[in-house]
């Protein structure tokens, strides 16, 4: 399977220092207030497994893991992020990877959350992933960026730089939905929590001055003005969701639990043990 | 907070530097946290100019805009 | 000028029957423009409130907006223009054209649909001789002169460029009946006469050139109105100064200039002072020892940084946020 290389650093804009924060290594709108709402929404419960795909240095695995007990475990593509990880939180697993490729067996997790990092994947593809490695009643947290008045001009010919910031991946709630639907997940939860932007833009104005001086570095090829009006224009929100694959009419898994069960799985399945440390 | 040169604001009333501190700002009803220089015992804040007529005055400028 | 409101209001006593009351407040103007609907409510019903209490006279005015304002939100009020009376009643003695030889006339902006107005000016001006230079818009095509709307408030930039436009059109000084108008031009360098200037003799091209008040200024002299017509009029004490108004400042004129354009007011300044000195909450540079203090009013917090000095306050710097300080005592963490 392919993986990032360190040579594509320009275009990973969340890998810039910018977005350093000296407690957790990496700043993220909401903190951890978002991803416990989300946890204990979904009711998950100690030694439940679970995947934080675009995992950065890890912050949320260690806190979902000392919090709460879950067997977390941490994806992310970034090998410079997880480096900063590994020293910051030696105690969990983190592993380097997409979204669109998850090294994981069928029905291997029970929940996967995905912090302000869908928007820089291929929503199709990682979709399709998320579903196969799920439990049937297994839970999808997101959290992310949505236009609440999506452009008519696709911000890729504002941003240019691909997948350079989630802004440019970010996209409008209706399509989001219809397309976890057809995935084949059942929305459960949706809150908009968009107050948790303007911490980050305090943030980023105090730490850098103002949100063009903020483009102006990361984004240096980029023009700061039409950077920061694009991205007002749009009316950025930040959403939470919750979603259930749904039981029964498995579609792409091979596995024993497929069929009609209860609301909530007390048991996890036998078909194959997914371990830390396990391969393709 | 190791403050390795002490503050140059003296709290009047104390008798004490400022020291480095988390400070709550409100503004539309948003709470927001900020690192500012405050009196570690009766919690009187100092908001420089600089600061006033440059970063704050951004901030409240784009949360007006939204 | 205030003056020229005193010797108005006692013009209008001795020419009109049945007793003249005064109003000084406001009509509202500046929170209809700032989209504020319940604090333009809330003043146009207390205007209601106190010309009920007065027994519902006849109301005289001498602003184009004040008319127009109580005329759209009061139409129960029997509503007067200030220069129809005058010509009713003829014009004091004082009323003469002076320097003011031959003048462009710019009508205010809100009385483009009081026509009644325009005329009532021009015959006052030929009244008094005054030769009129009508400018290409004027009457109810008239331009704005920069004030109006709050856009010298918002963008000063943009309303210097509004006033220069309409002081480019004529080469003659300007007569106008709008106290905004007047100042605002002024402001740019335009001799401009007030028609009450004219009215009361004021009538010298230096009267034309003076620049108006600044906003400190502006809130002492209707202070200062008020406490001469109740002293003098009304025969009431006036009560004494107390509290932060006995803060005595003093300032280099740059820093008055620089308060002026931030809109901070010499009140704000004297109540930081007086509050930061009564409770001991106070900040001192090491530096250079100057005191830093600062207080919320309304939704402005205001820093200012100063020393004693005898029986004075010396100011060195005052700026301002609208973010809100939530101090707590012993905090930590």
């Amino acid at each position: 399977m392919s993986i990032n290389t360190l040579t594509q650093l320009p275009n990973r804009v969340y890998e810039s220092e910018l977005f350093l924060n000296k407690a957790t290594g990496h700043i993220r709108p909401g903190g951890t207030e978002l991803t416990r709402r989300l946890v204990e929404f979904c009711g998950l419960q100690p030694g439940d497994r679970l995947l934080d795909v675009g995992c950065g240095t890890g912050a949320s695995v260690a806190y979902l893991q000392r919090d709460f007990g879950l067997q977390a475990q941490g994806l992310d593509p970034s090998a410079l992020l997880l480096e900063r990880g590994r020293r910051l939180y030696p105690e969990i697993i983190l592993r380097q990877g997409r979204g669109e490729e998850l090294p994981y067996p069928n029905q291997s997790w029970k929940g996967i959350l995905c912090e302000c990092s869908l928007s820089l994947m291929e929503l199709e593809v990682a979709g399709q992933e998320f579903y196969r490695v799920l439990y049937p009643g297994g839970w999808l947290m997101i959290t992310d960026l949505y236009w609440r008045q999506p452009h008519r001009q696709s911000p890729g010919q504002v941003f240019p730089t691909r997948r350079s910031c989630v802004l440019q991946g970010a996209r409008g709630m209706e399509d989001l939905l219809q397309h976890l639907q057809e995935l084949g997940f059942a929305l459960r939860l949706w809150e908009d929590c968009s107050q948790v932007l303007n911490q980050m833009v305090f943030d980023i104005i105090m730490e850098h001055g103002s949100l063009t001086a903020f483009w102006e570095k990361i984004l240096p090829a980029d023009d700061p003005g039409l950077c920061q009006q694009t991205a007002v224009s749009g009316k950025p929100g930040y959403y939470l969701l919750a979603a259930q694959k749904k039981w029964g009419g498995e579609r792409n898994v091979i596995g024993k639990n497929s069929g009609a069960g209860p609301a909530r799985p007390l048991l996890q399945p036998d078909h194959g043990p997914s371990g830390p440390g396990s391969q393709r | 907070m190791n403050n390795e040169s002490r503050s140059r604001v003296l709290c009047v009333k104390c008798q004490v530097p400022l020291e480095e501190g988390k400070v709550s700002i409100a503004y539309l009803s948003n709470t927001f946290y900020a690192d500012l220089l405050r009196c570690p015992l009766c919690g009187q804040v100092f908001i420089p100019e600089e600061l006033a007529l440059g970063r704050m005055a951004e901030v409240e400028k784009t949360l007006e805009d939204k | 000028m205030p003056e020229e409101v005193f010797l108005t209001y006692n013009y209008l006593s001795a020419g009109l029957s049945g007793g003249v009351g005064l109003g000084l407040g406001c009509c509202g103007a500046p929170a209809d423009w700032a989209g504020r609907q319940e604090s333009f409510s809330g003043q146009i019903a207390q205007f209601k409130d106190k010309w009920e209490g007065m027994g519902r006279p006849i109301v005289i005015t001498a602003c184009s907006s004040c008319y127009q304002i109580l005329q759209m939100n009061l139409p129960e009020l029997p509503l007067e223009s200030l220069w129809g009376i005058l010509e009713e009643i003829g014009l004091p003695p004082a009323a003469a054209g002076g320097e003011a030889r031959r003048v462009a006339v710019h009508d205010p902006c809100r009385s483009r649909h009081q026509s009644h107005v325009h005329e009532q000016i021009r015959r006052i001006l030929a009244n008094l001789e005054v030769e009129i230079e009508e400018l290409p818009l004027n009457r109810q095509e008239t331009t704005c002169c920069g004030y109006g709307g709050l856009m010298s408030l918002i963008n000063s930039e943009v309303a210097a460029e509004v006033a220069d436009q309409r002081i480019a059109s004529s080469k003659e000084p300007f007569l106008v009946y709008c106290s905004n108008c007047r100042d605002h031009f002024a402001a740019r360098g335009k001799e401009t006469w007030h028609i009450l200037d004219l009215i009361w003799g004021n009538n010298n091209l230096n009267d034309a050139r003076r620049k108006g008040p600044n906003h400190s200024l502006r809130r002492e002299n209707r202070r200062h109105l008020k406490n001469k017509f109740l002293a003098e009029v009304w025969r009431e004490n006036v009560i004494e100064e107390s509290g932060y108004r006995t803060v005595k400042l003093v300032m280099e004129p740059p820093l008055g200039e620089l308060l002026e354009e931030r809109y901070i007011l010499a009140e704000d300044v004297q109540q930081v002072i007086y509050e930061a000195e009564s409770s001991g909450r106070k900040l001192q540079n090491l530096d250079n020892g100057h005191y830093t203090a600062h207080m919320q009013l309304g939704i402005m917090t205001y820093w200012v940084e100063y020393l004693p000095e005898g029986d004075f306050f010396r100011v060195f710097n005052a700026y301002s946020h609208r973010m809100q300080l939530i101090e707590d005592v012993n905090r930590d963490e």
